[in-house]
């Protein structure tokens, strides 16, 4: 028997013995099974090998940029000239890349906090702990920092100062299927089906905590409206709470605020599968063998962590965070840089694209930072990029002043991988402002002369000819005018 | 095209959108490779100054299209799936 048979017919046992099982309950069979649900698989569902990538797993830059936010979250959390032992927590760390690649970024960029931190890594899979623990093994900079605790254990510990990152995990937690129906709110059950397979039954809500998440946010589903609720994302919002002493809760993943995520765009509700880098609009098919996923709804989640301590709280999206905290610099070096050859530049270009793409990640997905005990006003890593194109590029700095690194720390491991970090001449105190680089002279002085948004566009595009690395500025900046223009989206309509 | 509504041939793709604009992307011996599309839901929302962008945009593009051809097989590469797709409105839900 495969072990997608098994789970079908673990699931029709448990169908029989206590009749119908909830969405949810069946979500957290196919996904967390031990042995057979999709993440306890041996072979992981992220990755080019998997069934869907992540942000982490596209490039190494996504790691090092998140842990120049964090660099300058804990810069919050620390009085200056004082170091805390400070903790990162990881949610669901997929293979172990982002924690290996923070980790990289910060003892490169950041050594100071590189040693007073700890990360601990949050994973209820065994086969994927396994994949963290050998990808984590032979990395000098992971060597005495990394841990594996289970969130119960977290939550009974003593709180922590730090951060805690969710990046890719509310959206594969177990969520409740329901649909509005005659006037009234109805659940989506899972029974036994003809021949073997599983079906879709539709009866009262299993919680009254369903019935209540719509009344809080005062919304009514249209009548044939089918929607995901997700309550182990209020339940985990509420728990960060507790496992937090004071700090920094970052949510990447895609999703909507409530208005957006129930209306009628969405009529058909968001939960999808993947399988093999494409698409299942079946849940039920083949459970155990795809992956599961729902949209997150930020509304909920940021007013429940409210509610549970988190004393503010601020939105952006991956794009704008990634711009920030200096992804077009990481490309502009790129540019210039002797690395892997013509062709290896043309994919790392490619990839880092991809990260803040306005059409694709870079949209698509939205941070949430919750803060307890501690300010988000005023944070770099929360501000937009394309409010001022000057602002844009104005300086490289990332680091609280006694984070920054000092002189080349003889400890620091060579990466040997990354053309587009910054080099040793890019550290120290004397930290290049990005607007001394030709770079972003000539990107001022192309935007001062035009007379108009548009025109600075057409100046942009036109720069593309001379080959400089203003041309990775110039899509983001085209279409993001585009979007502001109101612009829905591109339609490829190649032939 | 400032107001799609004023003409009947106009094909919507959703029924919010008052304007478009296009520009083609030619190939050599000016075959048409494919086009730029972007609709607005404002009337009038492109001037003269998206045009001349995007014309210089797809003068790119096609440059790249046409490099492209011709390169390797006919099978489509390997693209690896980023989730959090939307589900399209006229899918059932299941």
């Amino acid at each position: 028997m495969t072990p997608g048979e098994e789970l079908l017919s673990l699931l029709h046992r448990r169908i029989q013995e206590r009749g119908r099982i909830t969405f949810a309950g069946f979500m957290q069979a196919a996904l967390y099974e031990p042995r057979l649900g999709r993440y306890c698989r041996p072979h992981p569902p992220m990755g080019p090998d998997g069934d869907y990538i992540t942000s982490p797993e596209v490039d190494e830059a996504f790691g090092r940029i998140l842990g120049r936010a964090v660099a300058e979250l804990f810069g919050r959390l620390t009085p200056p000239g004082q170091g805390l032992p400070l903790s990162i927590i990881e949610m669901g760390p997929g293979r172990g890349t982002l924690c290996r690649d923070l980790l990289r970024g910060l003892s490169e960029e950041a050594p100071a906090i590189h040693r007073s931190v700890r990360y601990t890594l949050v994973e209820s899979s065994e086969p994927l702990a396994q994949h963290q623990r050998s990808l984590l093994a032979d990395e000098p900079s992971s060597e005495g920092r990394v841990e594996w605790k289970s969130w119960e254990e977290l939550r009974g510990g003593a709180p922590i100062s730090g951060c805690i990152i969710a990046n890719e995990f509310l959206d594969a937690l177990p969520v409740h299927l329901v649909e509005w129906r005659g006037g009234a709110l109805r659940e989506i059950y899972v029974k036994a089906g003809e021949e073997g397979a599983l079906a879709e039954e539709a009866g009262d809500p299993s919680t009254p905590e369903l019935g209540e998440y719509f009344r809080r946010l005062g919304i009514t589903l249209d009548e044939g409206q089918r929607a995901e609720v997700n309550l182990q994302a209020l339940a985990w919002a509420r728990q960060a709470a507790g496992v937090l002493g004071r700090g920094y809760a970052v949510v990447i993943d895609y999703g909507h605020d409530a208005e957006e995520l129930y209306s009628e765009r969405h009529h058909a509700g968001t939960l999808l599968g993947y399988r093999n880098h494409r698409l299942v609009t079946d849940p039920l098919a083949t459970p155990g063998e795809q992956d599961l996923t729902s949209h997150v709804d930020f509304t909920s989640v940021a007013a429940e962590a409210a509610r549970a301590g988190f004393g503010a709280s601020g939105r952006t999206t991956q794009r704008n965070l990634l711009v920030c905290m200096g992804l077009p610099a990481m490309i502009a070096r790129l540019a210039q840089s002797e690395g892997p050859g013509e062709g290896g530049r043309i994919a790392k270009r490619f990839a880092l694209h991809t990260l803040m793409s306005p059409a694709g990640m870079g949209a698509t997905f939205k941070v949430l930072m919750l803060a307890k005990g501690a300010e988000v006003a005023g944070l770099r890593c929360l501000r937009d990029p394309f409010r001022g194109p000057v602002e844009a590029v104005e300086s490289d700095v990332y680091y609280p002043p006694d984070a920054r690194p000092g002189p080349a720390s003889p400890e620091a491991p060579d990466s040997g991988i990354s053309p587009t970090g910054p080099g040793p001449e890019h550290r120290g105190q004397d930290v290049p402002d990005d607007s001394a680089s030709p770079s972003a002279q000539s990107l001022r002085s192309l935007m001062k002369g035009a007379g108009s948004p548009a025109e600075a566009i057409a100046r942009m595009v036109k720069a593309i000819h001379r080959s400089s690395p203003l041309h990775d500025w110039t899509g983001v900046y085209l279409l993001e005018h585009l979007r502001r223009r109101g612009a829905r989206g591109i339609h490829d309509h190649r032939g | 095209m400032d107001d799609v509504t004023a003409d009947p041939r106009y094909l919507a793709c959703t029924l919010e959108t008052r304007s478009e604009i296009v520009v083609p992307l030619k190939g050599e011996g000016g075959r048409i490779l494919g086009e730029i599309d972007i609709d607005s839901d404002r009337a009038a929302a492109f001037d003269q100054g998206d045009r001349e962008a995007l014309e210089v945009a797809a003068g790119i593009l096609s440059e790249a299209l046409g490099s492209f051809s011709g390169s390797g097989g006919t099978s489509e590469p390997f693209r690896p799936a980023a989730r959090g797709a939307e589900r399209r409105g006229e899918e059932k839900a299941p």
